[in-house]
């Protein structure tokens, strides 16, 4: 490893999904950034299912991307299988998925990380930070090796690894990921510096034997044919479409799960950490949701021809046996032979509203957090706080105004805003139904949305603002068309088949807001100009037109709300002696320190009545401080 | 940095005018200081005691003021949350206005603003927005009925209300995004078409509850009573019967009632407002025609009309007076030997007779308007009125998206606005409800 200095600007501390988009932006900003990691061939590694993206992290990726990130170029080149999901509902909710080549997808990253100018990678375990003599300033981290980095940022991604502990049955041994030793002492070092500390779960299903299974009895899940890239910048797409497998568990199976729980850590109280309801493990599942009878597992090649295939929907903590036994009573799997067991792990975290909304501490000057260490579980809701901390880092040292996303700006913005003002009693997972915004944060508008930030930021070229400044105007134009251009009743009646048929000539738009009716339908009414469109813009456009009446409401709403959502809340303002706030609510408003009345009114525990009292007291306050 | 200092404030807290007792009220962090200024007593002021003693104050003649009972609540334990002072005098309109300028005088104290003391309790989280406007009514009730809705209000029961339609929302509101979120796993998903049903049922119950707002209104303002007829047919003569008392000039001069006047009378614990109306007939004294003009305004707002007829007048009355509830008098019934069949009660404000069958058939008509409301909530508020109306338009639109098949992330769009609009009663719904639900009724994650 190339290690040139001994103090660097910003220094991050994991290779995985968020530590690589962090180095790589700081690095891109032009700080000289130093990666440490315990393993240089892991970056990136992809250590849960072999797969990015999905309902809402596709989004994520999306904008990850616009903003220049990382992530979506890995994605297209090392994919193996894209498909659009809920591709029968509204653009709005459409979201882009991918199987990946794990191995690929890692030596991508690799490369990318090993040929960026301006960042060292050096392999070794951060053990220790250290800060100031007041404790209120990042000053340099340690190493098990005995190193000493200086730094006037750092940015922590230490994922599962902090004092990991994995459950395997009644065994339990430290580990980070299987195979990989733990981290101690950035957990005591952070405490030490008064932050909190609590304690998650995550599982993983077994790794089993491509040869072992019996594919005739399990239904091909393949990906879409004309498949869509995740990056803006993806030229001349053509990935491969490898197959997944679907089976499905039975009484039987269930039967010996049923058996095993009396050995399951999950249940006999050993593991003390929360485990996330949406990602459940098997015998969670088969306990709590004891009526249904069967539950579907989808078999997914790790890496390109994989000899080894990830049993998704089959996360467990059962005894090796159990596990074996039980899923060889599944269709396909019954000689199937297992390369690693199912597991559970433990980790530390560190409750997030002990951050900005930059994703620096409040706590210490310069310390970032970002990734799991934060409470979060996904690969994408990892790579957004990463792609955040590292920005906000550079600018937080050139002391520029910070970079905050709002929340109806981008799912990234949901995302922090989330973390920072609820309490994380669970691994937290992007939902879109967490953006009330839903209708204006879709994953075909990303760049619509972020790219003039990206580009401000100095992630992007100027290049791809200007293609993307070029689009906007022609979508504009072509929206504006759609609306003043009408089309003779009896023309729409023999083009579009709905139910109902139409008396009067209507506009374009009214056209494409008829349910069902998509933007090829009516392609033959439409100038060459407009059919010249590269097909994602025309498509961009014609949903606009479809969701206007509700795009435009949720535009007000967004308006309406921000009058006081902005309204910032003074440093220096003392919650307890607030009498007239609930007692709860000043509780957690000192605890939380929100930066605006935007943040203070999703801490849960603050009512509304709470909110408006807020308002109006810091109002008071600051015309007092100013008189 | 500063504490948060509210003022202090004072108001007199029982109505304008003589009463037996009057309170002054003083909240804010000075009340103690300023009322131990002016209060001599053998004891000292405790938390949550009345206290008896003599107020003075030097620039008071002797023995101006007397005795009096001061109640100390230190905050937060008090109605306002603050330190609140209550000053129970003798309730002479001379002694309150006294007192009020003394302490108004006295250094950081100023008049509180109309409805400052609730809106102070608002502030303090001590009631909600519901219970707030609930306390204003519950002061201004003037009745039995309108106090038991107060109350009821005040109780939560609109909360509870608003609490159960809106759990009904995040249900059907559970049931879409979780085909928005988890479309990629093996869950029976429901069609938005299931929701039709409960939709409905959602508007039927706003529905219902936006029809006991006349009653509500009424319950506020008293139930309007005209006395209709032609002039000189003893309207007024009836209006002081059934006062029981000599309020309106009775000659024997037709059209003797030029202005009308009003008087409240409480008939099964309602408030009921008798209205003596000018006589109908065409005339061209300007006084008397603007009477006339006045007397039908009355038919217009009526809530029950009684038409008096009596011997040798001759009434022509509006049409649209069919349209609401009507008793008809046949009064100086002891002017005729015999009294037409076709009214409802003969009556002699002479002799009395029929005055009680009159009463009796008002008393009815009252208990007929009767609405026992939704939940128990009857809607007495133009701005809960104006939030359900929304309401009830947004879950029309929610369902009119779903007969158009829009597409379950338009509806999921629709009913989040319907739950942002109830929520203006109550207070929020958050993504994290409708996740909490979804992960309780699902098996999610593959």
């Amino acid at each position: 490893m190339i290690v040139s200095r001994e103090s660097y600007d910003i220094i991050v501390v994991g290779g995985g999904h968020a530590g690589i988009e962090a180095a790589l932006a700081a690095s891109r900003l032009g700080k000289a950034t130093l990666l440490i990691t315990m393993k240089t061939a892991a970056l990136a590694r992809a250590s849960c299912n072999p797969a990015i993206g999905g309902l809402a992290k596709g989004h994520l990726v999306r904008e990850i991307d616009a903003l220049g990130g990382e992530m979506a170029k890995a994605t297209d080149h090392t994919g193996i299988q894209f498909k659009m999901l809920n591709r029968s509902k509204g653009r709005a909710v459409w979201s882009p998925r991918a199987q990946i080549d794990k191995n690929a997808y890692s030596s991508y990253m690799v490369a990318v990380c090993t040929n960026q100018p301006g960042l060292d990678i050096f392999e070794d375990e951060a053990t220790a930070i250290v800060a100031n003599k007041s404790g209120k300033e990042i000053t340099s981290v340690k190493t098990r090796g005995g190193s000493t980095f200086n730094c006037q940022a750092l940015i922590l991604t230490n994922g599962t690894f902090l004092n990991g502990l994995i459950h395997i049955g009644s065994k339990s041994f430290s580990a980070g990921r299987i195979g990989e030793s733990a981290s101690v002492g950035i957990t005591e070092s952070l405490v030490e510096l008064g932050f909190e500390t609590g304690r998650l779960k995550t599982g993983t299903p077994p790794r089993v034997k491509r040869d072992s299974i019996d594919f005739s009895k399990t239904t091909i899940q393949a990906g879409d044919i004309n498949p869509e890239p995740f990056s803006f910048f993806t030229q001349d797409f053509d990935p491969p479409n490898e197959y997944c497998y679907i089976t499905n568990t039975n009484a039987e199976t269930h039967r010996i799960i049923n058996g095993g729980i009396k050995f399951s850590p999950l249940f006999t109280g050993v593991i003390q950490g929360v485990g996330p309801r949406y990602c459940p493990s098997i015998e969670d599942k088969v306990v709590r949701f004891s009526d249904k009878p069967s539950h579907q597992l989808f078999l997914e090649p790790e890496w390109s021809n994989a000899d080894q295939i990830y049993v998704n929907g089959f996360s467990s903590s059962l005894p090796e046996e159990i596990q074996l036994n039980s899923l060889r009573t599944v269709p396909g799997l019954e000689n199937v032979e297992f390369i690693k067991p199912g597991y559970a792990i433990e980790y530390d975290f560190f409750p997030p509203s002990q951050l900005k909304a930059t994703m620096e501490t409040k706590r210490v000057k310069g310390l970032f957090f970002a990734g799991q260490i934060n409470g979060t579980s996904g690969y994408e809701e990892a790579a957004a706080q990463g792609l955040m901390a590292g920005i906000n880092a550079c600018l937080g040292i050139d002391k520029a105004e910070p970079f905050v996303l709002k929340r109806s700006e981008a799912y990234i913005g949901v995302l922090i805003d989330d973390l920072i003002t609820k309490d994380t009693d669970e691994p937290y997972r992007m939902f879109t139904s967490r953006a009330e915004h839903r209708l204006l944060l879709r994953y075909d508008n990303a760049h619509f949305r972020l790219a003039e930030k990206g580009y401000h930021l100095g992630l992007t070229k100027e290049s791809f603002h200007k293609d993307v400044e070029n689009q906007k105007a022609l979508a504009q134009k072509t929206e504006a068309f759609f609306e003043t251009t009408y089309i003779k009743s009896d023309i729409i009646n023999d083009l579009v088949e709905t139910q109902t048929t139409v008396k009067e000539s209507q506009s374009l738009s009214n056209i494409l807001k008829r349910p069902g009716v998509s933007v090829e339908d009516i392609r033959t009414l439409l100038p060459d100009w407009v059919k010249a469109l590269p097909s994602a813009l025309l498509t961009l456009i014609a949903t606009n037109t479809k969701y206007s009446g509700y795009i435009e409401r949720e535009r007000q709403q967004v308006e309406r709300l921000s009058k006081h959502q902005q309204m910032p809340i003074p440093d220096s303002i003392d919650y307890l002696s607030m009498q007239a706030v609930s007692f709860e609510a000043r509780q957690k408003l000192d605890k939380i320190r929100p930066e605006t009345i935007g943040q203070a009114s999703r801490i849960s525990g603050v009512s509304p009545a709470d909110v408006s009292l807020l308002i109006i007291l810091i109002k008071k306050f600051v015309s007092r401080e100013t008189r | 940095m500063l504490p948060f200092v509210e003022d202090t404030i004072v108001a007199i807290s029982t109505p304008p005018g003589i009463g037996g007792l009057a309170v002054v009220r003083i909240s804010g962090p000075l009340a103690l200081a300023t009322i131990n200024q002016y209060f001599t007593s053998t004891q000292i002021l405790k938390p949550r005691y009345a206290t008896f003693g003599k107020l003075n104050h030097p620039s008071l003649s002797e023995g101006e003021f007397d005795d009096c009972v001061v109640t100390y609540f230190k905050g937060p334990h008090s109605v306002t949350g603050e330190d609140l002072v209550e000053v129970s005098i003798h309730g002479g309109a001379y002694l309150q206005q006294k007192l009020l300028e003394v302490l108004l005088r006295a250094p950081g104290l100023r008049s509180a603003s109309a409805g400052e003391f609730t809106f102070r309790s608002f502030l303090s989280g001590r009631i909600d927005l519901s219970r707030a406007e609930a306390v204003a009514d519950l002061i201004h009730a003037k009745d039995a009925a309108a106090h038991k809705n107060a109350r009821n209000q005040l109780l939560g029961n609109l909360r509870l209300l608003v609490e159960s339609i809106s759990d009904k929302l995040i249900h059907s509101l559970t049931i879409l995004e979780a085909e928005l979120d988890f479309s990629d796993q093996e869950i029976d998903f429901s069609p938005p078409q299931t929701l039709l049903e409960p939709l409905s049922k959602i508007q039927a119950t706003t529905e219902a509850l936006l029809d006991t707002f006349f009653y509500g209104r009424r319950l506020e303002e008293g139930i309007r009573v005209p006395l209709v007829g032609a002039p000189n047919s003893g309207k007024s003569s009836l209006f002081n019967l059934l006062l029981g008392e000599d309020r309106a000039i009775v000659t024997a001069q037709a059209g003797t009632t030029r202005d009308t006047i009003e008087k409240t009378i409480v008939i099964a614990g309602h408030s009921v407002v008798l209205v003596d109306t000018a006589g109908l007939r065409e005339t061209k004294s300007e006084a008397e025609l603007s009477g006339v003009d006045r007397s039908l305004g009355e038919i217009d707002s009526a809530d029950l009309v009684i038409l008096v007829y009596a011997p040798d007048t001759e009434t022509s009355l509006p049409d649209d007076l069919i349209h609401t509830p009507q008793i008809t008098v046949y009064n100086k019934v002891d002017l005729v030997s015999e009294a037409p069949n076709n009214m409802d009660v003969s009556l002699s404000c002479t002799t009395g007779k029929g005055l009680e069958t009159l009463k009796e058939l008002i008393y009815k008509q009252v208990i007929n308007m009767v609405n026992d409301g939704v939940g128990g909530v009857v809607l007495n508020s133009e701005r809960h009125r104006d939030v359900f109306i929304r309401f009830k338009d947004q879950i029309s639109i929610s369902i009119a998206s779903i007969q158009n098949e829009l597409g379950p992330e338009y509806v999921a769009s629709d009913l989040r606005l319907a739950l942002d609009i109830l929520g203006e009663i109550t207070g929020q719904t958050t993504p994290d409800d409708i996740l909490n639900q979804i992960f309780s009724g699902f098996c999610v994650g593959k």
